[in-house]
C-alpha cells in the first residue's frame, strides 16, 4: 500500500545540513497516517483491524496519543537560562552577574536536572504503560462489544427463524383444521340428505 | 595505567554481547600501550557455568588473562524456582533470600573475589555486567577504586534491593546508550558520580559480497535478515508470524533469513530459512545484501547488530516498543519502526519498493555509525575518563 510513494514526501532540511536529509520520525508518522487510514476506511481484515483497536481505534477522541508522548520525549531541559537583562545603563552589569551565578551553580542546576530528567523519563514511562494497558483494554473492549453484537444478531436471528417456524406451523395446524372442518361440513350435508 | 577487568567469561569463542565488548575493550587498551589485565572464571555456558577452559594464567591478544575455576554449577531447577520467588517482587524479597539468589546464580568464584581484594597494583578494576556474583562480590572487595559497566535494562533482577548498596560503590559508570544512562540513574542514586556514555565500537569490514552468503545459503534474491539469538525474548517468533502473513498477503518473493542460534523451536513458516551462525565475513556479506535488518526485539542493552547493519549501508526496521532500537533509528535517521503487524507492512512495503528512501536510510546510519560509533574515537574517550576517575580517587 505505500508502494510509490517518493522519498521527496519525507525529506525535510536539517540544520547545518546542505543536503536534504530523511527523517525517520517523519516516515513513521507518514506510514503511521496511512495505516490508520486504511484502518479507518475499513480496508484490513478483523485480524489485522482488531490488533489496531487500541493504536488507531476512537480516533476523534483528541490529539493522538503517539504524538503527544512524543512531543514529551522531545522535551530537553537545559541549564543555560538565558542571562541577558532589559535594564537601562546596568543590563551588562545584571547580565554578568547573572552569568557568574549561573556558572557557580551549574554544579547544583545540573544535579537537579538529572533529577528533573530522571523524574520526566520515569512519568513518561508511566504514561507509556498507562496508554499499553489503555490501547489493552480498548481492544477487549472492542472485541467484547463485537462478541456481544454478533451473539444479539444470532439471537435475533434465531428467534425470527423459530418464530417462523411457529408461523409456519400455526399455519399448517389451521389448514388441517379447515380441512376437517370442511370435511365434518360435507359429511353432515351428506347425512341430511334423505335416501341419498 | 594498570586496569584489571573481571567479567564472568572471556575469550575470542565467547558470544555474549558484554562479555565480547569486555574483549575489545581490553585488548584495545594494551594495544595502546595500557596494562591490562583480566580476572575471569573457567566457563564458557552461562547457564551452568561449568569449567571448559584450564586454570591459571595466560595471553590472549597482549591481555593477561587470569581464569578462576567454578566451585558449584548452577543448579538450573532449583534456580529457576528460586528465581520465581524472588523475582515476583524484587524490592520486597528479604535480604538473606537475595543473597542466596545471587549465589545459585553464579558464577561461583570466591578465589577470583580473593584476587580482586589482594590485587593492590591496579590504579582501577573495572567490572563487567551489574548482574552476576563477579561484580556483586567483586566490587565489595574492591575498595573504592572500581569502574561498572552495568550492561543493565529494565528488567526484574535490576530491582532487587541489594543492587542500590553494590551500585554506591563504583567511582565511575560506563553506558552503552544515552538510554541505558538514564534507566540506571532513574533506578539508583548516582547523579554525583561520573558517568560516561562510551557505546560500542564498529569496525567496517575491509570488503563485503553479498554473492558469497548467496551461496552459502542458498539462492535468495530479495532477503531480509533477523541477526542475534533465536528465542521468543528478542521477539523471533512474532516476526516469523509476521513475515508468514506478509508473504501471504503480498503473494512476494521475499525471503526471510534467521541468522543464529537458539533453544527455542520455531515455527514453520513459507519464505522463512535458517541459516544457523553466520561466522564473521559470511555476517558481514549477508548484512550487505539485505534489503533491510529486521530487529523485533523489545529489549536490548546496546543493540550492535543495528549498527553493523548500517555500517554496510542496510536500513533497518525495528520493533517500536524497544526504546534502545527506536532511539538508534530516531538518532541516526537510518531505519522505520512498527507497533503492529499493519504497521510491519507498511515499513516492508515502503523500504522495498522506495529505492532511494532504503538507500538514503542506510547511507544516514554509516554517517551515524562513522561519527559516533569507531572504536578509535571510542577509546580516546574511554581512556580520558578513566584517567579522570583514577584522578578523582
Amino acid at each position: 500500500m505505500a508502494r510509490g510513494r517518493g522519498l521527496w514526501l519525507f525529506m525535510t532540511m536539517r540544520e547545518n545540513s546542505r543536503r536534504p536529509r530523511v527523517v525517520a520520525g517523519e516516515v513513521v508518522a507518514n506510514i503511521r497516517d496511512e495505516v490508520r487510514s486504511h484502518y479507518r476506511a475499513g480496508r484490513y481484515p478483523p485480524e489485522i483491524a482488531s490488533e489496531l483497536e487500541g493504536l488507531y481505534g476512537d480516533g476523534d477522541a483528541g490529539p493522538p496519543f503517539d504524538a503527544e508522548l512524543a512531543a514529551l520525549r522531545e522535551v530537553q531541559f537545559s541549564p543555560e537560562i538565558e542571562a541577558a537583562s532589559n535594564k537601562r545603563v546596568i543590563a551588562p552589569l545584571v547580565a554578568g552577574t547573572k552569568r557568574t551565578i549561573r556558572g557557580g551553580l551549574r554544579w547544583y542546576t545540573n544535579a537537579l536536572l538529572e533529577q528533573f530528567e530522571t523524574f520526566a523519563r520515569r512519568t513518561i514511562t508511566a504514561v507509556e504503560v498507562l496508554g499499553a494497558r489503555l490501547d489493552a483494554l480498548e481492544s477487549r473492549h472492542a472485541k467484547a462489544t463485537k462478541e456481544l453484537e454478533a451473539s444479539i444478531h444470532d439471537e435475533i436471528g434465531d428467534a425470527r427463524r423459530k418464530n417462523r417456524d411457529a408461523l409456519a406451523r400455526s399455519d399448517d395446524i389451521a389448514a388441517a383444521l379447515e380441512d376437517l372442518r370442511s370435511a365434518v361440513e360435507r359429511l353432515e350435508r351428506r347425512l341430511q340428505r334423505p335416501n341419498s | 595505567m594498570k586496569l584489571t577487568y573481571v567479567v564472568q567469561r572471556y575469550g575470542p569463542d565467547i558470544r555474549g554481547g558484554a562479555e565480547k565488548h569486555c574483549r575489545e575493550f581490553a585488548s584495545r587498551l594494551a594495544a595502546r600501550g595500557w596494562d591490562i589485565e583480566v580476572l575471569t572464571t573457567c566457563a564458557t555456558d552461562y547457564r551452568t557455568w561449568a569449567d571448559a577452559l584450564l586454570p591459571g594464567t595466560s595471553d590472549d591478544s597482549g591481555v593477561r588473562v587470569t581464569r578462576f575455576p567454578v566451585i558449584a554449577e548452577r543448579d538450573e531447577t532449583s534456580f529457576d524456582a528460586l528465581s520465581g520467588q524472588v523475582l515476583a517482587d524484587p524490592p520486597r524479597t528479604p535480604a538473606d533470600v537475595q543473597e542466596r539468589w545471587m549465589v545459585e546464580q553464579g558464577p561461583q568464584v570466591p578465589d577470583l573475589v580473593e584476587a580482586v581484594r589482594s590485587e593492590v597494583g591496579s590504579d582501577l578494576m573495572v567490572f563487567i555486567t551489574y548482574l552476576y556474583y563477579t561484580s556483586y562480590f567483586g566490587l565489595r572487595a574492591a575498595g573504592c577504586r572500581s569502574v561498572l559497566h552495568p550492561t543493565a535494562h529494565d528488567e526484574a533482577p535490576i530491582y532487587l534491593s541489594m543492587y542500590d548498596e553494590m551500585f554506591r560503590r563504583p567511582r565511575g559508570f560506563v553506558f552503552y546508550t544515552q538510554e541505558e544512562q538514564s534507566f540506571v540513574r532513574g533506578r539508583f542514586d548516582i547523579a554525583a558520580t561520573p558517568g560516561l556514555v562510551a557505546g560500542i565500537g564498529i569496525d567496517p569490514p575491509l570488503d563485503y559480497d553479498p554473492s558469497r552468503v548467496r551461496e552459502r545459503v542458498g539462492g535468495h534474491d530479495r532477503y531480509v535478515l533477523y541477526l542475534g539469538r533465536l528465542d521468543a525474548a528478542k521477539g523471533v517468533e512474532q516476526l516469523c508470524s509476521f513475515f508468514g502473513r506478509y508473504r501471504e498477503r503480498r503473494g512476494d518473493s521475499l525471503e526471510l533469513l534467521l541468522a543464529g542460534e537458539g533453544a527455542t523451536p520455531l515455527p514453520d513458516v513459507p519464505g522463512v530459512s535458517l541459516v544457523g551462525t553466520l561466522s564473521e565475513q559470511e555476517k558481514w556479506d549477508a548484512l550487505a545484501g539485505a534489503e533491510a535488518l529486521i530487529h523485533p526485539s523489545y529489549h536490548e542493552s546496546f543493540a550492535a547488530t543495528l549498527l553493523e547493519a548500517w555500517s554496510v549501508q542496510t536500513p533497518a526496521i525495528v520493533n517500536g516498543y524497544c526504546p534502545i532500537t527506536v532511539g538508534h533509528c530516531r538518532r541516526a535517521d537510518g531505519g522505520v519502526w512498527y507497533r503492529s503487524y499493519a504497521e510491519f507492512e507498511a515499513c516492508l512495503d515502503l523500504v522495498l519498493a522506495d529505492h532511494e528512501l532504503r538507500g538514503a536510510l542506510g547511507e544516514q546510519g554509516r554517517r551515524y555509525v562513522d561519527s559516533f560509533y569507531r572504536w578509535d574515537s571510542i577509546i580516546d574517550r574511554y581512556m580520558e575518563f578513566l584517567e579522570g576517575v583514577r584522578a578523582r580517587r
